[in-house]
């Protein structure tokens, strides 16, 4: 059972929450130009550490918002809970998702410049 | 079922809980009272709060300012406000108040971003007071509401016995109000009246 402080409710039940995956998928913004197999790794492709990981929860039996939480699967230690249009903001958050392969990635790399622009 | 065995109503509507036995009465020592507040008016309010004339138009129309604090409610004689969200509340008025309300919030709205739903029939609400009521909700609900805590004014989004539930306690007997949805009223007032028979229940209507 996972004790998890939603940042709106406070600490509730797990049985409350739905997961949502991995967090900080960025869409790209231009798919077209990216192959299929750059493409299919942003789709399906998916982080699964043994360690910190950034991930997505939904407080569904309660104010039905989503946010990010950074936690550790072998522990299952939650580490940060911060809002989803955010960057974490602890500093093994800021390292785990400057570190994460997504950064390097066809499809990230083509969202960030877009965004550049 | 047979209409004549139900008990005598002021509406001529139909609730979800009319199916039930409502016979009032029970012990006079009775631990926990439970009534039905039947066809109360709910609307879902949803705006941008820091929008100062969504705030400013809602005010005029409820009379208070909508409750900003998570998990609280503000009420009146006419309207109760409870926080669902940061741009999410419940409107809880008087039977039969829930068209013209509709109605007020949309004039009061129109150039303001916002929506109004009307949801009066997608749930009802069960009243539970009386001084075993906190330890009937502390059979089927993870979220303290040990008085340290949890006092009139506070509300939460939560289960209920695991059914999905909008709570808010009114006063400190401690008396609280529960929306439920229809679907899940029947299910949630029968295990209202097993939770709290160790206690002695008694039935208001």
């Amino acid at each position: 059972m996972l004790y998890i402080k939603c940042p709106w409710c406070g600490y509730r039940d797990d049985a409350e929450f739905h997961y949502g995956g991995e967090a900080h998928i960025k869409r790209p913004f231009d798919a077209d130009s990216l192959s299929d197999e750059e493409f299919s790794e942003y789709l399906f492709q998916k982080s699964n550490t043994k360690g910190l990981t950034l991930e997505r929860w939904v407080h569904t039996s309660g104010c039905r918002r989503w946010f990010n939480v950074l936690r550790n699967t072998v522990t299952n230690e939650i580490i940060e809970v911060y809002p989803s249009n955010q960057l974490p903001s602890s500093q093994a958050g800021k390292e785990y998702y400057k570190n994460n392969w997504r950064r390097k990635s066809a499809a990230e790399s083509l969202t960030t410049r877009q965004v550049e622009k | 079922m047979d209409d004549a065995a139900l008990p005598k109503q002021k509406d001529s509507g139909t609730s979800p809980l009319d199916k039930l036995i409502k016979v009032p009465g029970g012990a006079k020592d009775a631990g926990i009272f439970l009534k039905e507040c039947r066809h109360s008016g709910k609307l879902i309010l949803r705006g941008d709060p820091s929008d100062d004339l969504f705030i400013k138009s809602t005010s005029k129309v409820l009379g208070y300012k909508l409750p900003l604090t998570p998990n609280t409610f503000l009420k009146n004689s006419e309207y109760t406000s409870v926080w669902l969200g940061p741009n999410e509340w419940l409107v809880n008025s008087l039977p039969g108040d829930d068209s013209s309300l509709e109605n007020d919030l949309n004039i009061a709205l129109t150039d303001v971003h916002h929506s109004v739903t009307n949801v009066s029939d997608n749930s009802t609400i069960i009243q539970l007071s009386g001084p075993n009521a906190r330890s009937v909700i502390m059979k089927g609900c993870a979220v303290d509401v040990h008085p340290r805590v949890f006092n009139p004014g506070d509300a939460f989004q939560s289960n209920l016995a695991a059914a999905s539930v909008i709570m808010w306690q009114l006063n400190l007997i401690p008396t609280f109000n529960i929306m439920v949805r229809a679907s899940f009223a029947s299910y949630l007032w029968k295990w209202l009246l097993d939770a709290g028979a160790e206690f002695g229940v008694q039935i208001r209507l």
